[in-house]
C-alpha cells in the first residue's frame, strides 16, 4: 500500500481529526509537550474540549528549570 | 479426674459457630453423659452448616503477602525487580503497579540490567495520574549532589503503560549514566549520557545523513521519502488487515509497534512526523536546540529512551526493527550495553 492510501486511513484516526479541527480554529496545531499515540482517541477528546471553550491546547513542557536556591528540575518526556 | 472449664471464658468461644459447637456438645453427651441429646431450642438442621471463616487470633505467627512476594514462575530477576521498587514511595495507584508494568513487556536481560541499576540508584518516587492532558514523564531534582529521581505516568492500558515505562526508565538509566560517567566535573547538570558519549551524537549524526535527513526549508518537508517509506513499511499492513477484519478493532497497539521507531525519525528531523499531524512524536518546540552545551539535546535523549525502550523489550523483533532502520545507532547502543548490560557489571552510586 502506497503512503497517500494510508494518509486517508490515517487523516481519519481521531486525534488527526482533532489536531486539523485545532489548526483551522486557531491557525496553528496544538502543543502537547510530550509523547503523544498516532490516532489517540482520549487526547483527541481532550483537544475538543479545549476547542469548545476557545481555548488553544498547550501543554506547558519545561524541560530544565534553575530554581533561586540552588536547586533544578530536569524532566525528559 | 476432670477438669471443669468455662467454656464462655475460653479463647476464640464468642468466635465459635453455634451449630458446631452444639454438635461437639451433642456428640460429647452421646458418649459420656448418657442422654446424647440436648434441648437447644432450635433445629441444627436448620441453620447454615458451612460455619464462616473466623479469623485466627491466636498468636501464631502468619506469613503476610507483601506486595514482593514472588508470583507464580516468576523469576528471580523479576522479583528483585519487584523488590526494589517497591522501596519507592508510589502515589496514586496501589503499590506495585509500576513494577508489573516494568516486568510485564521486558526481556530476561533488560531485568537483569535494571535489577543491577536500581541496587546502586534506586528510584525515589513513582505518580501516577488521570490528567489526560499531561504527559508520562522522568524528572530529576537536585542540589549540591543529592539527587531525587521520580517517574510520573500515565494511568492506561497495560500494554502502552509497559512500553511508556521502559521509555521513561530509558530516561532515568541515560541521566544517572551521565552522571556516573562523568561524576565529579564541572559540566551542567542537564546533560544526560547521550549528550556526554561523543559516539552516540555521532552515531546520530551519521544516520541523519545516511537517510537524507538534512533539515530542509521547512519541518514539514524533512525526511519525507524516509518518513513516507517507515509508514509503508510498518503502519500499511497493520491497515490492511484492518480493514479486511482479520484484526478486530486495536489498530493502536500495532501503531504503537512502529512508535518509537517514528519517534526516533521526528528526533532526527525536528519534529517532521508530528508535523503531518496524525499524532506519535514529540513534536518541532520539544526538540527546538536551547543550547545544548548547557540545557542537553532533547533529540539525543529521546533517541536514548527510544532504543532502550525497544532494547529491553520481550518482544524480539523490536530490537531487530530498530537495527533494519538505524543501524548505526544499535551498533553504538549495543556497544554501551555491552559493558553495563554485562551481568557482571556492579553500577556506582550516585547519590
Amino acid at each position: 500500500m502506497k503512503y497517500k492510501e494510508i494518509e486517508k486511513i490515517l487523516s481519519n484516526t481521531p486525534l488527526a481529526v482533532a489536531i486539523r479541527l485545532h489548526e483551522d480554529t486557531f491557525g496553528y496545531p496544538p502543543e502537547f509537550g510530550g509523547k503523544t499515540r498516532i490516532g489517540d482517541p482520549i487526547l483527541a477528546e481532550e483537544v475538543h474540549k479545549s476547542i469548545a471553550k476557545g481555548e488553544p491546547f498547550i501543554v506547558d513542557a519545561p524541560q530544565f528549570i534553575e530554581h533561586e536556591d540552588g536547586s533544578f528540575t530536569l524532566t525528559a518526556y | 479426674m476432670r477438669k471443669c472449664i468455662t467454656l464462655e471464658d475460653q479463647p476464640g468461644f464468642q468466635n465459635i459457630h453455634a451449630p458446631v459447637l452444639q454438635q461437639a456438645i451433642d456428640r460429647g453427651l452421646s458418649g459420656h453423659s448418657g442422654t446424647g441429646k440436648v434441648d437447644w431450642g432450635y433445629d441444627p438442621s436448620e441453620v447454615d452448616k458451612n460455619p464462616p471463616r473466623i479469623p485466627d487470633e491466636s498468636n501464631k505467627p502468619r506469613r503476610k503477602r507483601k506486595d514482593f512476594a514472588r508470583g507464580k514462575d516468576e523469576s528471580w530477576r523479576a522479583n528483585r525487580v519487584r523488590r526494589q521498587f517497591f522501596e519507592a514511595e508510589e502515589i496514586g495507584n496501589p503499590k506495585g503497579i509500576f513494577a508489573q508494568s516494568i516486568i510485564n513487556g521486558i526481556s530476561d536481560k533488560g531485568l537483569d540490567f535494571i535489577g543491577r541499576f536500581l541496587d546502586a540508584n534506586p528510584l525515589n518516587t513513582i505518580t501516577w495520574h488521570g490528567n489526560k492532558k499531561l504527559p508520562s514523564h522522568f524528572s530529576v531534582s537536585g542540589v549540591g549532589g543529592k539527587f531525587t529521581f521520580n517517574i510520573t505516568m500515565k494511568r492506561g492500558r497495560s500494554k502502552l503503560v509497559s512500553t511508556t515505562a521502559r521509555h521513561e526508565f530509558g530516561h532515568f538509566v541515560d541521566y544517572v549514566l551521565g552522571l556516573m560517567s562523568y561524576k565529579g566535573d564541572t559540566r551542567s547538570q542537564a546533560l544526560f549520557f547521550s549528550d556526554l558519549f561523543p559516539a552516540f551524537g555521532e552515531a546520530f549524526q551519521k544516520e541523519i545523513t545516511r537517510l537524507g535527513l538534512e533539515p530542509k526549508k521547512t519541518v514539514k518537508g524533512t525526511g519525507k521519502e524516509f518518513l513516507d517509506r517507515i509508514v509503508e513499511e510498518l503502519v500499511a499492513p497493520a491497515s490492511k488487515v484492518t480493514r479486511q477484519g482479520l484484526v478486530k478493532g486495536d489498530l493502536n497497539d500495532i501503531l504503537d509497534d512502529a512508535s518509537g521507531i517514528l519517534d526516533i525519525a521526528d528526533a532526527m528531523t525536528g519534529g517532521a512526523w508530528v508535523s503531518r499531524g496524525f499524532g506519535g512524536g514529540h513534536g518541532i518546540k520539544y526538540y527546538k536546540l536551547n543550547n545544548p552545551k548547557k540545557f542537553g539535546n532533547s533529540r539525543l535523549h529521546e533517541t536514548f529512551a527510544n532504543l532502550f525502550e525497544s532494547w529491553s523489550s520481550k518482544d524480539k523483533r523490536s530490537w531487530k526493527r530498530m537495527k533494519r532502520y538505524f543501524p548505526e545507532l544499535t551498533k553504538v547502543f549495543d556497544e554501551m550495553m555491552s559493558v553495563y548490560g554485562d551481568p557482571t557489571t556492579i553500577f556506582n552510586s550516585v547519590t
